[in-house]
């Protein structure tokens, strides 16, 4: 018998991703993966294949063998609705990875509750919305930051003043 | 009245490869991806009789340097259930986790340790890991570093590993996982056509990492802390009575000191600059190691691996150890002590040895017997006070022996196991000798015979390996190395003389404690990379015993079957390993020729030291002028033991002159590389070879 007193709960939440992440390092060989796609800078663990230093994302892969890169994903999880949607198949194996950090009666859904399956439509589009933001305008703050940093080395501290553009705020 | 020769039993070192060496891993070289930013620090308290059963111990679990969670486990049958109370007490007044041990290993440990690739770091860890096993056996390992540890069960479940141990030295340990039972990731990866390497964990033991960066062996937690001026320091308490508030205190400091070292040495280590990751390091040797692979040097077996075994052969049939022995026996003796200063780095340079280390291959050629003849008849004490004649010394020779003082590993007592390294008047069958060991024959004999050269074999080293870059020893701006202009050796040494100059400076005692572990360090590492590294080499004792391949130095090879097969290091390099040794014991040869030229004599000697009877000395210009003239690095001085690392030698000083006996390893069942029977005239000087301490195999006939 053991007693945890106090501690424990955030971290046991995230055991799991945490496992998940470390067995992909492990099996591309590396903690600094990148695809090795002329070009593509994908480095998502979850996306890459294959084994340091000859990896490739996953739509990359798929272009090698001369198949689509698009693949179907079913939203709310296959047990729980038939709707698909074709995405991308880096996205869909970033959102694969999403479900699986579903708790397992919403996913797995084994009596076919309504209540779960409707928790699972919106996990579902949550996902969606969250990958969407991820990986479509979440480098941008980033960017900005950086541009900021770029400008100020450039013309200094009030170089907005110096394009003419007045105080902005 | 002159002594009857005497036939003896002579051995020397051979040299075997194995006919099938074990594949890497698919054939492809693969790298492990590295540990997590997750670190599991923990230490245990035991029972203070001789069980030293487990009773409780604390951890805590760091995502970078921030605390994630902390706590206690114990072991429920060494505790009463008071006792129980006080840690339940404890650790909610302080907001930690309490488990039982059983269920902290898999909790805890394991989701740490294996889930989340988190370094395991601990004082003495080998320690605690087997206070926490419920279970041992002796390895089983396919991996031969790890042959003859101990294989710790920590839990019942079938599917999480064991940790092997092994000590390599008396200040290193080897610590891994092993594949647990089942399918494992890596087996199920494999299926799929893709190479992962088993997951073998990643230990650190800051006493052992303390005892690599900063040299002098182990390092107690408490002077480690203090040298490092960790924020908490080690506390006292009792640990003999009943677990109390205080002993629990004294528990959880322990673990946030061992903490703060983990933190303060890889910080250090982290100024290095190297490659190396921190895990892999458990010796002053492997620092210097991951100098030479920082530098992009390539190890000369891999750049040469086709170099004849026949030469190997005769390379280590000329390789022994420091000279150490006791001349004056049996008789309480003042003796006035000099020694040199870096001795081994000393003589690697004076010969120049570092193109021999940046080589793309090394070359050999005949030589004229006669003229090496010629060269050792020519040579004088003064020559060899001219640090130019050094580099001509890089040649092997074969010597038809005439009652040559010569090296010889006989069995010396009849009916003895042991075979000793003396120098003894040899006759009898030609043997192989570095040009080194001849010209000190000659040194010493009485007459200064210059023994009979019938066939000699020069070094050279060939084109420098390309690719190479410079690098910052120790991460220490101003002491820039680059390979091709400079000797890292000598930059080595120059470093840990500023080190200690900044000892000598320092005003207090901890910061007098950190340069003196800093100079130690150096000095280690100095010794490894001239000397140690290069004769690398690692036993395997096997269970049933193997095939070899005995090679000779005639060029034949004969396959042998042992249970003690050998495997050079990964920076094996004989032609460096024993120019350096023989160049050692030449500058000992040459000191005692001098001590005797002026009349005196030595109580013992030592690898890189002397004593001469304090009758025989006025203190002393004579000894001290002499060597400092003869290199400029080297001077008397205060005594300071070279210590060892995984590849260095270890025979103890013979402090008392009376108690040493000459001592070797016992021989085994492993290849013989020549038969000769041998006569000697008179009985030879007692002398200790210092033996490697990596168990290399004597040879036996």
């Amino acid at each position: 018998m053991s007693q945890s007193i106090a501690g424990g709960g955030e971290f046991d939440h995230s055991m799991e991703a945490a496992k998940r992440l470390e067995t992909q390092y492990r099996r591309l060989g590396t903690r600094d993966p990148v695809c090795g796609w002329p070009g593509c800078e994908e480095s998502n663990p979850f996306v890459l294949t294959g084994r340091h230093p000859d990896l490739l994302c996953y739509e990359h892969k798929l272009l090698s063998c001369a198949r689509s890169p698009y693949e179907g994903h079913h939203v709310a999880g296959r047990h729980n609705s038939d709707v698909m949607a074709d995405i991308p198949g880096n996205e869909h194996r970033i959102l694969s990875e999403y479900q699986a950090a579903w708790p397992e009666d919403t996913l797995r859904n084994p009596n076919q509750s309504p209540l779960l399956a409707a928790a699972a439509a919106i996990r579902g589009w949550l996902d969606v919305l969250r990958i969407i933001i991820e990986r479509s305008i979440a480098w941008i703050p980033e960017f900005l930051e950086w541009l900021h940093r770029e400008l100020v080395e450039r013309y200094g501290n009030d170089w907005w003043i110096k394009f003419g553009w007045g105080t902005p705020f | 009245m002159r002594l009857q020769p005497e036939t003896l039993e002579v051995a020397v070192r051979g040299w075997t490869t194995n006919p099938s060496p074990p594949r890497s891993f698919r054939g492809i070289p693969l790298e492990d991806v590295g540990p997590s930013d997750w670190t599991l620090t923990f230490d245990t308290e035991t029972e203070t009789d001789h069980a030293q059963r487990l009773r409780y111990g604390g951890w805590q679990a760091h995502r970078g340097t921030r605390l994630m969670r902390h706590g206690l486990f114990y072991e429920p049958d060494s505790v009463t259930d008071e006792e129980r109370d006080i840690l339940k007490q404890e650790a909610g007044e302080q907001g930690l986790e309490l488990h039982e041990v059983t269920d902290w290993i898999e909790s805890v440990f394991f989701q740490l340790a294996v889930d989340l690739s988190a370094v395991v770091v601990g004082h003495n860890l080998f320690f605690d890991l087997t206070r926490i096993a419920i279970g041992h056996d002796t390895t089983r390992s396919r991996d031969p570093k790890m042959r003859g540890g101990f294989s710790l069960k920590l839990c019942e479940n079938p599917t999480r590993p064991r940790v092997l141990v092994k000590k390599a030295s008396a200040s290193a340990t080897f610590i891994q996982f092993t594949v647990p039972d089942g399918r494992s990731p890596e087996q199920r990866q494999q299926e799929r056509d893709i190479d992962v390497l088993p997951y073998r964990g990643f230990f650190v033991d800051t006493a052992m990492l303390a005892g690599a960066l900063m040299g002098g062996g182990k390092w107690s937690l408490g002077r480690l802390a203090d040298t490092l001026e960790t924020e908490h320091q080690k506390t006292t308490t009792d640990l003999d009575g009943p677990i109390t508030a205080d002993s629990v205190a004294y528990c959880l400091n322990d673990v946030t000191v061992t903490w703060e070292c983990f933190q303060k040495l890889a910080s250090r280590y982290s100024s290095y600059n190297l490659d190396v990751p921190l895990h892999r390091v458990i010796s002053e040797a492997s620092v210097g190691k991951a100098h030479l692979a920082q530098m992009r040097i390539r190890a000369w077996r891999q750049v040469q691996p086709d170099f004849p075994n026949w030469l190997i052969a005769v390379l280590m049939e000329t390789y022994y150890g420091g000279r150490s022995e006791c001349h004056i026996r049996r008789r309480p003796t003042k003796g006035f002590y000099v020694d040199f200063l870096s001795e081994y780095p000393s003589v690697y340079c004076l010969q120049d040895l570092w193109r021999y280390q940046l080589a793309a291959d090394l070359r050999w050629d005949e030589v004229e017997p006669d003229e090496v003849n010629e060269f050792v008849a020519s040579i004088e004490v003064d020559d060899l006070l001219q640090p130019e004649l050094w580099r001509r010394l890089d040649c092997v020779v074969q010597v038809d022996p005439d009652g040559d003082r010569l090296l010889t590993r006989a069995r010396y007592k009849p009916g003895s196991p042991l075979f000793n390294v003396g120098i003894a008047e040899r006759h009898g069958d030609e043997a192989w000798w570095t040009l080194a060991d001849v010209i000190a024959a000659k040194l010493e004999s009485a007459h200064h015979k210059t023994p009979k050269v019938i066939r000699a074999i020069r070094f050279t080293p060939g084109q420098l390996q390309g690719g190479l870059r410079p690098i910052y020893i120790a991460g220490q701006a101003d002491f820039r190395v680059d390979p091709y202009e400079d000797d890292f050796i000598q930059r080595l040494i120059e470093l840990r003389n500023r080190a200690k100059r900044n000892r000598d400076q320092a005003t207090d005692r901890s910061e007098r404690d950190l340069w003196e572990a800093v100079q130690y360090g150096l000095k280690i590492t100095a010794n490894s990379d001239a000397y140690g590294i290069g004769i690398e080499i690692n036993t395997t004792t096997h269970r049933k015993p193997v095939k070899a391949l005995l090679h000779h130095t005639d060029g034949t090879s004969e396959p042998i079957t042992t249970k003690h097969s050998e495997r050079e290091g990964s920076w094996f390099n004989p032609v460096i390993a024993t120019l350096t040794a023989a160049g050692g014991r030449l500058l000992l040869a040459l000191l005692i020729r001098l001590v005797r030229d002026a009349g005196g004599d030595y109580v013992f000697c030592d690898t890189d030291s002397l004593s001469s009877p304090a009758s025989h000395c006025r203190p002393s210009k004579t000894s001290s002028t002499t060597s400092m003239h003869l290199i400029p690095m080297t001077r008397p001085t205060c005594p300071g033991r070279s210590s060892n690392s995984k590849t260095s030698t270890t025979t103890p000083t013979p402090a008392n002159p009376e108690l040493s006996t000459p001592t070797q390893s016992p021989p085994r069942d492993t290849p013989s590389s020549r038969n000769s029977p041998t006569t000697f005239t008179g009985s030879p000087e007692k002398t200790t070879q210092k033996a490697n301490s990596s168990p290399s195999a004597p040879n036996t006939v």
